[in-house]
């Protein structure tokens, strides 16, 4: 920290258009001493992919200027950040990022303060224009999308999630960068499958059940957002569907995906359908799964702490087998281990590393021991960004868990309540027949083509199967 | 919301538990899978409780209710089990430890929401804490704390909440129970808002009664009507049956009744029906004005018998009640009818039967006391509706009948209506008699005999005249009076020319009276001479017949009086018949006068005599044997003795005629009457029948009328001399079964000695003939002893019982022979004079025993025992002159020796050639005829000698030639 101010404080150059080509360029700027010219030599270093090198630059310059108002500093930000992702940023208070009017600061900033609830700000960071060019466009606008559906503006929403789509679709096009496009891949999917969600959000389940079929199961967020359908599928009462779409998470292929709110909903849907006993063996069988390993989760969790660096190396570690053997944790880390987000952060970190090669090609031994400084600052940040990610998802897992735990009980407890209601009401004991799998009672769209479990995966049949239980609601 | 709806869903059960109770058939079934199912929640409740880390009241709440309820539940089967423990052995369990469990669940239930309740306590649903709390407290029947905790809850829920409403409904019910109308109004009114669940028609129901209770009676019959109404709608109890039944009293109260009929008709419902309902309530109320006019209404309705039935017998208390006289009788007549169609059932019998009795007795009892001696005319009706009830009464009981007819009667006697009187006091008799209701007859027949003794018409004097004094009897079948009124009656009948009656009171007054007999003899004469004068002979003889079996006590000049005219009546066509000769015409007669049971025995008797004598005159044996047997088993010994000689000629007829056995069997048969008589042909009837009875070889018969013969004083010569023939016959006929017994019987008798020879002799025959020698020497032995005896006593003996003894003397003799002849002569000569001598020894012998042997009167034995004393004689002779001498002896020697010998049996042939001609002499002179006469006549032994042997198969001449 306290060589990140002495450089913070050397800068005091005032950017001109002037461009920057090389190390020594910026060494000069940096011996001057001046911080305002930190964006010329930001972009000096950026010529040379030196990204994370330079962010402590930029982060000084933020913090020493009263206000940025120079577009091509914007645009040098934009790059920056555009290189070593939001996260470097996200960090920095909103007082010094309010300075900058780049939009990927603005995007920034709206997202900060959509996550704190303030919608109406995060919209206004957004309404600020930025250009369709811009690197942070589609995912602006993904989030600005989303900020008008969370507030229920669904025409709105619906408007810039296929702006967004578009945009997205765009720098698809013109991007070369693999991680980029998968990120760019993601952005449009997630505006895709935000029109739905909007539906969804509205009650309007059959617009946001054929809109969902919209998402090509080859995105990468399809898995996911399976889950998503069959609760769709549950609201609109289709529950051989919701089971259908929750028995895909059984296929090998999507063995990574950790939802226990999948079971979850499993039961619920075997409770809406009156089969009672499938969903207290739903619950059992959760209970017999998870309360063990849950316990010994959360026990190792605390354990951890909030050590960082413990948390970055645990999905790293797992990958490489080498963790505790506890199943929801593994279950947790290969969910983790393919979360864009976290392959985002990972993917921004290994980039860093990168730097380190190209910092013993700068020609001064000064400058070279700054930048490595810097670097190093930089990626301890990005790996604790990592950690505290990792840390952040696995505490979530087991909040998920136990609420799951809770929910489960709940299910069970009304099944329980329901089936006296029948004993009491006088209902007749359940009898041995029990018609299941028949055909009729399925519904379908014309969107929709099904495909019966049978027991067995394949690629273009999930989340199309369906199956066809009888409810026993009397 | 969730843990909203689960424990909205707990709520619902509690209240369920209640339905649980009421119908279900697989309510054991219901409660072991609620059972489990609670259990479940519990566990799960505990594990979540575990899981969230215990800081959810709600939870805890949902504990408490799960508790209370399978406490509840628990409750339910301990209350079961209790029931069925018997009632003695339940006095001895404590309820407390049968409720044990239950209550620990209770107790535990209180603990946990005590427990929520100060760990919480801003729980926001206390409401349903302190429900819990007050459900919990009724469950243990704290009725205090109950109330106070759904008052609490009531307070701590939000007004429009459901907590508050079931809050409400109970602290309704329990103001409700209390008769408390108006709080329970007000809460009723309250919880009532909103339809929220399926109870709020039965809730609906009971506000209404409050309604009604508080003189409410629009809003009553609207909130029945509006719960009616969605009563046939699932969602909600049915109350409709509660409230048709209801409704209709509510309208009647409020004065509506015909809306009320309006109502059930728009339903479809039986109006009548529901009025009977109604009017039974009301009558339980003690409505009855209300009750009389609804029932009555009702009864114009009525759909069916039995619910005619059914409002006529609610009816009827209420026309006794308030005096409805004519009501109440036409209700009990049509009730009477359906009794008679056997409609009614066992409470209705009993209701109409009270109803009945009490108006009858009651009725009645208003006329003894003459209360409506100025009313005339209602005095008659009232009479007239008592006699209806007593009527009814009958019918329904007829065991008692006789005293409703009685009572009756009585009740027209009180009003000095005799003429109705008498009737039902006949009728009561007469159904007293049937039911052996002693009192009643005798108080009837009492009263009606003063009855008749009043002022009543003729035709009801000629009507009941005959009743009275039988009833009268019938009560007082003996006294001094009875048998005078006997008399009357009797004499009444006799009047009438009702004989049959006549001879019943007769009959009666011989049993009842039976020291009366000379009036009972002046009533048979009167009966007697009615039959006499009517020719009814046949009756006629039936009383002669029961005067001869004592049945009536006679006058024995009385009795021969009407003997001689019975049988004179009877022979009298007959005898003239025979006294013309024509005996076919008496034949007849007398066939008719024994064939007709009409007829007396001595009739039959001298019909059956006289039967037989003319068949014996024409010759009929057969008819006259038949006759004969009938008449001698119908006479009296006496009567035999009389005529024994005419059935001496009849046996003799029947002997004639080849019919001997029959003969045989007259003959014992008159022999047996007779045995105890003087009379000297006993023997004569026992000689001829038992003379045929062995001709005919019956044994048995013989035996048995010898074997009676003793008893009947028969002679021992005559009886002794009938064994003899019967042992003659046994041998003759080769009988040998009883053969023994005859002789040991006569062996008795020493004269009868020498008889036993020949027939003993025929028996040692017989053995020897078989083989069995051994018995036949013992026979034989005896047959020895039997001449010894006869000789000793100088008895004679039979020349059969001499050949048989000489027969046997003559085996000693031709034994002798046989060893004379197989002693051989050989040499030496020492040898030959020692046999010679031998054989000398043994002539002797021979000659001895031939000489007596001669000495007996046995011709035959005389004979042979000759011809062997010849033989033998002669023999010698031979053998001695024929002996071939050893060659080696000279000639001299033989020659010396021939000539000697030739000298020495010299005097042997003489002495053969004199005993040959004795035995000639004693054959001519004693005119001896044996079997050996032709040996000695002959005089040639070479010849061929013919002799005569019968044959057992031929044919001889028995003693009565009938083979």
């Amino acid at each position: 920290m306290n060589s990140f101010l002495s450089i913070f404080l050397l800068a005091s150059l005032s950017l001109s258009g002037k461009a920057f080509a090389s190390f020594s360029e910026a060494w000069k700027i940096y011996q001057s001493g001046d911080k305002n010219k930190y964006p010329q030599m930001v972009s000096e270093l950026i010529d040379e992919k030196m990204y994370f090198s330079s962010v402590p630059f930029i982060k000084e310059y933020l913090v020493t200027t009263s206000r940025v108002n120079d577009a091509v500093v914007d645009k040098i930000v934009d790059r920056l950040i555009t290189e070593v992702g939001v996260k470097q940023f996200e960090v920095l208070p909103e007082t010094i990022l309010g300075k900058s009017n780049a939009p990927t600061i603005r995007y920034i900033l709206a997202r900060k303060a959509f996550r704190q609830g303030k919608n109406e700000l995060a919209l206004k960071y957004l309404d600020k224009n930025i250009e369709d060019w811009n690197p942070v466009k589609p995912f602006a606008l993904m989030l600005e999308a989303s900020i008008h559906s969370v507030v229920k503006h669904e025409e709105q929403a619906t408007r810039i999630f296929k702006e967004c789509i578009e945009i997205s679709q765009d720098h698809i096009k013109k991007e070369k960068d693999k991680d980029r496009i998968r990120q760019l891949k993601i952005n449009r999917d997630y505006c895709l499958v935000g029109i739905p969600r909007s539906q969804f959000a509205m009650g309007k389940f059959n617009s946001a059940y054929s809109s969902y079929l919209d998402l090509d199961k080859s995105s990468y967020i399809w898995p996911e957002i399976l889950f998503e359908e069959a609760w769709n599928s549950f609201y609109l009462k289709d529950y051989n569907r919701t089971l259908g779409k929750l028995v895909t998470y059984k296929s090998p292929i999507l063995g990574y995906i950790f939802n226990p709110e999948i079971e979850v909903l499993k039961a619920l849907t075997y409770m809406e359908l009156c089969l009672w006993d499938d969903t207290k063996n739903s619950v059992e069988n959760f209970y017999v799964k998870y309360e063990s390993d849950y316990g010994a989760y959360n026990k190792y969790l605390d354990s951890l702490g909030k050590d960082y660096r413990q948390y970055y190396s645990l999905v790293k570690e797992h990958a490489e087998k080498k963790n505790k053997h506890i199943d929801i944790l593994g279950n947790a880390l290969v969910s983790i281990g393919r979360d864009p987000a976290y392959l985002e952060l990972y993917s921004s970190f290994k980039s860093g590393k990168d730097e380190i090669e190209r910092i013993n090609n700068v020609p001064s031994d000064k400058m070279r021991l700054i930048l490595g400084e810097n670097l190093k600052e930089t990626l301890s940040l990005q790996r604790d960004l990592i950690g505290s990610y990792i840390r952040g998802q696995l505490q979530l897992f087991a909040a998920q868990m136990g609420k799951a735990f809770e929910d489960m009980s709940y299910i069970k407890l009304e099944v329980l309540s329901k089936r006296k209601t029948e004993l009491y009401d006088n209902v007749s004991l359940r009898g041995a027949s029990r018609a299941r799998g028949d055909i009729s009672f399925l519904k379908k769209t014309d969107k929709q083509y099904f495909w019966t479990f049978n027991g067995e995966f394949w690629a273009d049949e999930l989340g199309d199967y369906v199956f066809s239980l009888k409810s026993e609601c009397r | 919301m969730k843990r909203k709806l689960i424990f909205a869903i707990c709520l619902i059960t509690l209240f369920a538990v209640n339905a649980i109770y009421e119908a279900n058939a697989d309510v054991e079934q219901r409660r072991a899978e609620l059972f489990k199912v609670l259990d479940e929640e519990l566990r799960e409740v505990t594990r979540l409780n575990k899981q969230i880390g215990a800081r959810r009241p709600d939870l805890i709440l949902r504990m408490a209710q799960i508790l209370l309820e399978k406490g509840r539940l628990l409750k339910d089967q301990e209350n079961l089990k209790y029931l069925e423990i018997p009632a003695k052995e339940r006095e001895k369990i404590s309820s407390v430890d049968i409720y044990m469990e239950s209550r620990r669940y209770f107790d535990q239930a209180q603990r946990t929401v005590l427990l929520l309740l100060k760990k919480f306590p801003r729980f926001e649903e206390k409401a349903d804490a302190y429900y819990i709390l007050a459900y919990n407290a009724k469950e243990i029947k704290e009725d205090d704390q109950s109330k106070k905790f759904f008052l609490k809850a009531l307070q701590e829920s939000k007004s429009d909440s459901i907590i508050a409403d079931k809050s409400r409904i109970a602290l309704a019910e329990i103001y409700f129970n209390k008769g408390l109308y108006d709080k329970s109004m007000s809460l009723y009114e309250a919880a009532l808002r909103n339809k929220r669940d399926k109870w709020w028609t039965k809730d609906a129901f009971n506000l209404s009664w409050c309604y009604f209770k508080l003189g409410k009676y629009d809003k009553a019959i609207a909130i029945m009507s509006e719960s009616y109404e969605l009563s046939k709608q699932s969602r909600f109890i049915d109350m409709s049956k509660s409230i048709e039944r209801d409704l209709a009293f509510f309208y009647t109260e409020a004065g509506r009744s015909d809306e009320a009929i309006a109502f059930y008709k728009k339903h479809g419902k039986s109006v009548s029906e529901i009025m009977l309902k109604v009017g039974r309530y009301l009558k339980s109320q003690g409505k009855y004005v209300a009750a009389e006019k609804t029932l009555i209404d009702g009864l114009q309705y009525k759909q069916s018998e039995k619910e005619e039935i059914e409002f006529n017998v609610e009816l009827l208390s209420l026309f006794e009640k308030y005096g409805k006289d004519q009501k109440h009788i036409e209700a009990c007549r049509a009730l009477a009818i359906f009794f008679s169609k056997g409609v009614l059932n066992a409470d209705q019998i009993e209701v109409l039967k009270f109803n009945a009795q009490k108006m009858s007795a009651l009725i009645q009892q208003q006329l003894v006391n003459k209360t409506y001696d100025h009313q005339l005319e209602i005095r008659d009706n009232k009479a007239s509706a008592a006699h209806e009830y007593f009527m009814i009464s009958a019918i329904l009981s007829p065991e008692h009948s006789p005293q409703d007819y009685f009572h009756a009667g009585e009740t027209f006697f009180a009003i000095t209506n005799y003429d109705r009187a008498i009737p039902l006091y006949a009728e009561a008799i007469k159904r007293a008699q049937k039911y052996k209701d002693t009192k009643t007859e005798s108080l009837a027949s009492t009263a009606l005999m003063v009855s008749l003794g009043k002022d009543v018409k003729k035709s009801t004097v000629d009507q009941f005249l005959v009743p009275a004094y039988q009833s009268f009897l019938s009560s007082n079948p003996a006294g001094e009076k009875s048998s005078l009124i006997y008399q009357r009656l009797f004499s009444v009948f006799i009047e009438k020319k009702n004989y049959l009656d006549a001879e019943k009171v007769l009959v009666t007054y011989k049993t009842t009276m039976p020291a009366e007999f000379e009036t009972q003899e002046k009533m048979l004469a009167q009966v007697m001479d009615h039959y006499k004068d009517i020719g009814d002979k046949v009756s006629l003889v039936n009383w002669v017949k029961r005067i001869d079996a004592k049945e009536f006590k006679v006058s024995p000049e009385y009795a021969a009086k009407i003997k001689t005219l019975v049988l004179g009546m009877q022979f009298e066509k007959v005898e003239r018949a025979s006294t013309k000769g024509d005996k076919k015409e008496a034949l007849k007669g007398y066939l008719q006068i024994y064939k007709s049971p009409e007829m007396s025995q001595d009739a039959k008797k001298t019909a059956a005599y006289n039967i037989s004598v003319l068949f014996y005159q024409q010759g009929d044996s057969t008819q006259l044997n038949l006759w004969a047997n009938r008449a001698v088993s119908m006479m009296a010994p006496s009567e035999i003795v009389k005529f024994e000689k005419d059935l001496i000629i009849f046996s003799t007829d029947l002997f004639q005629r080849r019919l001997l056995s029959d003969s045989a069997a007259l003959s014992e048969r008159v022999f047996d009457k007779i045995c105890s008589t003087e009379s000297k042909n006993k023997r004569v009837f026992l000689k001829n029948a038992n003379v045929i009875y062995l001709a005919e070889k019956q044994f048995e018969s013989s035996k048995r009328i010898l074997a009676k013969a003793g008893k009947c004083g028969v002679g021992t010569d005559v009886i002794l001399a009938g064994y003899l023939d019967h042992l003659n016959e046994l041998s003759a006929s080769s009988k040998w079964n009883s053969f023994s017994e005859i002789i040991a019987f006569l062996e008795q008798s020493k004269e009868m000695i020498p008889q036993l020879i020949y027939p003993s002799s025929l028996l040692a025959n017989e053995l020897e003939g078989i083989g069995r020698s051994d018995e036949a020497a013992k026979i034989k032995h005896k047959m020895m002893s039997y001449y010894a005896t006869s000789k000793k006593n100088k008895l004679d003996v039979p020349t059969e019982g001499l050949d048989a003894i000489s027969s046997i003397r003559l085996t000693v003799v031709e034994e002798n022979l046989k060893k004379l002849n197989s002693m051989k002569l050989s040499f030496p000569e020492p040898e030959y004079n020692r046999i010679l001598k031998a054989k000398f020894a043994i002539l002797d012998g021979i000659t001895t025993d031939v000489v007596s042997i001669s000495e007996m009167a046995s011709g035959a034995g005389i004979i042979k025992a000759y011809r062997l004393l010849v033989q033998a004689h002669e023999d010698v002779k031979n053998e001695v002159l024929s002996f071939v001498l050893p060659a080696e002896k000279t000639p001299d020697y033989v020659s010396s020796f021939k000539k000697s010998m030739a000298k020495l049996v010299e005097p042997l042939f003489e002495q053969a050639e004199d005993f040959r001609q004795t035995a000639v002499k004693k054959i001519e002179k004693e005119n001896i005829l044996s079997t050996d006469n032709s040996w000695f006549l002959t005089k040639n032994r070479k010849i061929f000698i013919p002799e005569y042997f019968s044959e057992t198969v031929s044919v001889s001449m028995d003693k009565v030639g009938s083979k």
